[in-house]
């Protein structure tokens, strides 16, 4: 994740109008925002969804975001509120979660469906902020101090979220999936 | 404990040219979403600032101008009272055609 302050310069050039700073706020937080997202509707087609659509109404509000440093949080908050009208609307016109695709457009990978439903299954079971954090953290590489800044909770509570979440991935992922050397 | 998990099943990005399509698509709806906004409403919108602010200031410039063309009056409609409390002070007794000039009058019956 950029810093605040690479952050809040592109933000400040997006207020101005300036294209690229669009598109380079898109590249370094749109991750960040699916994570975000996923956490709360559980679906990624549908979290690709409510991540870009939040990021179009935080840049109709780019005006008013007065702390450019805070974007991150300022948009997760748009993210975290596009997620759950999305949930709200997906209970009147639900459609099965088994008729999720890996990557609309690309060639369909068996045995990587089967391991992101196990592991969509398996986030199921936590919280959301337990989602949230180990999303953030081992999906998009946030650290905790930036999970905290963020989420607007303390680096203690998102270091027991993150472990939390992990004991229950790994004890129910048992031999599924393997885990990576940059935690 | 501390290992991360890989979560990377879950990961968009690992299309890359599907990624860079989506991240390019949200940004080009962005752009063309302000340029609607910007539309001849928006602009006059954004005219009317400095018009109101010109405006202010004339009208500020025409209060100033009133307000010391208004003391200007004032210290003139003081002038008689004053010169005649001096003249009585003084004991002075002027001419008429003086005491008329003083009260607004003219040399006309000089």
């Amino acid at each position: 994740m950029p810093s605040p302050e690479a952050t809040a310069a592109l933000v400040v050039r997006a207020q101005q109008g300036e294209p690229a700073a669009f598109t380079a706020l898109v590249r370094a937080h749109l991750r960040a925002a699916y994570a975000v997202a996923l956490a709360v509707v559980g679906r990624p087609a549908d979290a690709e969804d409510v991540a870009q659509d939040a990021f179009l109404i935080a840049f109709q509000r780019i005006d008013t975001c007065r702390e450019p440093a805070r974007f991150v949080g300022w948009l997760l908050q748009i993210v975290r509120n596009q997620s759950r009208n999305w949930v709200a609307k997906r209970r009147f016109r639900d459609v099965p979660a088994q008729d999720e695709t890996p990557d609309r457009g690309a060639e369909p990978n068996m045995p990587d469906m089967a391991l992101r439903k196990h592991l969509l299954d398996v986030l199921s079971r936590l919280t959301v902020p337990q989602r949230e954090v180990v999303l953030l953290h081992d999906l998009d590489g946030w650290t905790h101090p930036e999970i905290a800044a963020s989420l607007g909770i303390s680096e203690v509570m998102s270091r027991q979220h993150l472990f939390v979440a992990r004991r229950e991935l790994r004890a129910r992922l048992d031999g599924t999936i393997f885990e990576v050397d940059h935690g | 404990m501390d290992e991360a998990v890989d979560l990377s099943a879950l990961d968009p990005a690992r299309d890359t040219k599907r990624w860079d399509r989506m991240i390019a698509s949200v940004a080009a709806r962005a752009l063309a979403a302000r340029r609607r906004r910007m539309t001849v409403s928006h602009q006059l919108l954004l005219w009317a600032r400095p018009s109101l602010a010109v405006a202010a200031a004339a009208a500020l410039a025409v209060w100033a101008g009133a307000l010391v063309g208004g003391q200007d009056a004032a210290s003139h409609s003081a002038d008689p009272a004053i010169q005649l409390a001096q003249w009585a002070q003084e004991g002075e007794a002027p001419e008429p055609s003086k005491v008329l000039r003083v009260l607004g009058g003219t040399d006309e019956l000089e």
